[in-house]
């Protein structure tokens, strides 16, 4: 006779409360109570009869275990005994069939609160394997299919004080960009080019790891890649510069050698839920199809002044320097989107709790004419392979779908109002 | 910006930013028009909302004409480390403001002072006692500074507990009053706040007629003081409905 035996341990991560509970326990003079509750399952097989499976419950109570009164260092030790009072502990044992009781937790679960509150726990205590079990079903906890981003508003000239401003929110993240119109002499090396500064801040009410003095991690990470993203410099063999971003930097000279227009682009977090760099993309490009550069014109001093209308009649030479030249072209427009790679599966547009428990993330970016502009893969525990790449890209592209709807709602919306 | 970042060439705005000195006529005179055309005992109009950011614990948003305001709260969480055991709870205050709130990029006011007075007019109200060894963190974000930032910010971080569920005695709602020449103006913008001669700011607690916080600045005479402070005590119980109803509407809303 052949006895097959296997043991799980499950460990279980208590509460303070509980371990707290434990700790006065274990200082009464009775000792701590201890239950002990043991399940098997055995299984008959006589060559090809196979008998079904019983189910042995052993349950102990009423034991009173006592322990040491020395220091922790010591009780550690193994070879130490412990002592239990079993004077009036009662253990009993009975038989069930496996598949009987989990019809009854099953039918329990549906009609009390507990089993919710078990989720709950199960979802916190175990992230993974509750993000795992719903991958199986190819569906993800808020109830999207794996391949779908969340909803997505855009608001233009959300902020009155900017020259051009966006309001963006995927799902529940949100992102407020605004930008500022300043004048600056351009560098000697490029007399007819203004300049782009981007900056993207988390203030602390973005999301609970953000503290005040503090600043989130990922925010430079963030801003670096939205400027690369926009405003993109590559050195062509022949030593000139040639930028190739989002935007004409030729397009901000006011006066050649003299003045040119500075943009601030602020994008400010409002509240952080995942995918941040897309929804900051997002705001970002809104902002500059918003963008309204305001009419100046030169003084006497040589300072770039706001041309108003009053001024007209006393000061006909001071003339508007950029009266045609208001909107910004943009080259192309471009549009992100961040997948997790998680084993076989792809999860676009996460949320910041898919992002913390699967870790590799993938931020591609494409045009409007969807030409890959970028392709960030910064590290993860799992390895992107070919196929998963292409995937990713081809997600992308229907997104890029989808938010080019958006965008040019909201500006057909703007030009309605 | 890579590239350039580096040089970061000094700008200038070119719209007219520097306030003149002198003020203009209009506000010497008796009768004179309000920049947004309201009456001088008019407040702006209120718009405010709870749970605007989802990532928070509680929080809300609130738009006074142009002002426009954010508080998120976190907590009650484990205070840091490096603070002493408490019996009360803490509370933890922090404003900030956006570049672009300011006319003028990046020139917003002294943060500290605003975070500790949001700090004193809440402490009253909050029930301490009831988060022992804990911090509540209040953080507000001024989107846009269009006058009277720091009663907008008190209001609405009030508004932003009493969503996060933390005890209060009472909603908490703040008021200021502008001493302009011989007029009292309520709730006035930035443009009546640079030439104002003096300022009375109340923080209260409406149901209870209690007042946590009483700021008084500039030149005033006491026959003026108990006007304003009248003024003010009226606007905060209106204020106070404004916020009751506000609350029970995003309840409501919840239980459907």
């Amino acid at each position: 006779m052949i006895i097959r035996s296997s043991l799980i341990g499950n460990s279980l991560l208590l509460e303070t409360e509980t371990v707290n509970r434990i700790r006065s326990e274990l200082k009464k003079k009775l000792g701590l109570p201890l239950k002990i509750l043991l399940d098997f399952e055995a299984v008959m097989k006589v060559e090809s009869f196979r008998s079904k499976k019983v189910g042995i419950r052993i349950k102990c109570e009423k034991i009173h275990s006592l322990f040491p009164k020395y220091g922790g260092a010591r009780s550690n030790s193994s070879s130490s005994s412990v002592s239990a009072t079993v004077s009036d502990a009662n253990c009993e044992g009975f038989h069930f069939h496996s598949s009987e009781t989990k019809m009854v937790d099953s039918a329990n679960g549906a009609t009390d609160l507990s089993s919710e509150m078990e989720v709950d726990a199960f979802r916190r205590l175990f992230p993974l394997r509750f993000h795992e079990r719903h991958l199986l079903e190819s569906v993800r906890p808020d109830a999207r299919p794996l391949g779908k981003a969340r909803e997505t508003s855009l608001a233009l000239g959300a902020v009155a004080s900017a020259d051009g401003s966006a309001l963006a929110k995927i799902g529940s993240t949100t992102m407020l960009a605004a930008i500022k119109m300043e004048v600056m002499t351009p560098a000697n090396e490029t007399p007819d080019e203004g300049c782009i500064a981007i900056d993207f801040h988390m203030p602390p009410i973005c999301s609970p790891i953000v503290r005040p003095g503090r600043p989130a991690e990922a925010a430079p990470v963030v801003s670096k890649q939205l400027a690369d993203t926009i405003v993109r410099h590559v050195f062509f063999y022949f030593f000139s510069l040639y930028n190739s971003g989002m935007i004409d930097l030729k397009e901000l000279s006011l006066v050649s050698g003299k003045a040119a227009w500075m943009a601030y682009l602020d994008i400010y977090c409002l509240d952080a839920d995942g995918a941040l760099f897309d929804a900051a993309l997002l705001a970002a490009v809104a902002a500059f199809s918003h963008l309204q550069i305001p009419v100046v014109s030169l003084n006497d001093d040589g300072r770039i002044v706001v041309f108003s209308k009053e001024n007209v009649g006393e000061k006909l030479k001071n003339k508007p320097v950029n009266e045609e030249k208001r909107k910004l072209s943009l080259r192309s427009i471009q549009f992100g989107l961040t997948c997790i790679v998680h084993k076989n599966y792809i999860l676009a547009d996460p949320t910041a709790e898919e992002e913390s428990i699967m870790e590799t993330l993938i931020t591609i970016v494409l045009d409007s004419s969807y030409q890959l502009v970028s392709l960030y893969k910064p590290g993860g525990p799992a390895l992107a392979y070919e196929s998963i790449i292409q995937d990713c890209i081809a997600l992308s592209r229907q997104r890029v779908r989808e938010l080019q709807t958006i965008l040019n709602e909201a500006i057909c919306d703007m030009e309605v109002d | 910006m890579a590239a350039k970042a580096g040089a970061a060439p000094a700008t200038y705005s070119p719209s007219p930013t520097s306030f003149k000195k002198k003020r203009p006529p209009v506000f010497t005179d008796v009768d004179w028009v309000r920049p947004d055309g309201r009456d001088f005992h008019q407040c702006r109009p209120a718009f405010l909302r709870t749970g605007a950011v989802n990532a928070a614990s509680g929080s809300a948003y609130a738009e006074f004409g142009s002002t426009k305001v954010i508080v998120s709260i976190f907590g009650p969480r484990e205070s840091k480390k490096a603070m002493m055991y408490s019996d009360i709870g803490r509370l933890n205050c922090n404003v900030s403001y956006t570049t672009f709130a300011t006319p003028v990029r990046g020139q917003a006011s002294d943060n500290k002072d605003i975070s500790s007075q949001l700090h004193k007019s809440l402490e009253g109200a909050i029930m301490l006692d009831t988060f022992p060894k804990t911090t509540v963190d209040v953080f507000a974000l001024v989107l846009e500074s269009g006058g009277c930032d720091l009663p907008v910010v008190i209001s609405c971080a009030s508004l932003a507990l009493a969503d996060a569920g933390i005890m209060m005695y009472d909603l908490v709602t703040a008021v200021s009053v502008s001493c302009l020449g011989k007029n009292l103006v309520i709730d006035p913008v930035s443009e009546e706040e640079n030439y104002q001669d003096g300022s009375l700011m109340i923080t209260c607690l409406p149901s209870r007629n209690e007042v946590t916080q009483l700021t008084i600045t500039g030149e005033w005479s006491t026959p003026k003081i108990h006007e304003a402070m009248e003024l003010c005590l009226d606007a905060c119980s209106k204020l106070g409905k404004i916020m009751r109803s506000c609350l029970k509407e995003s309840a409501s809303t919840s239980q459907e």
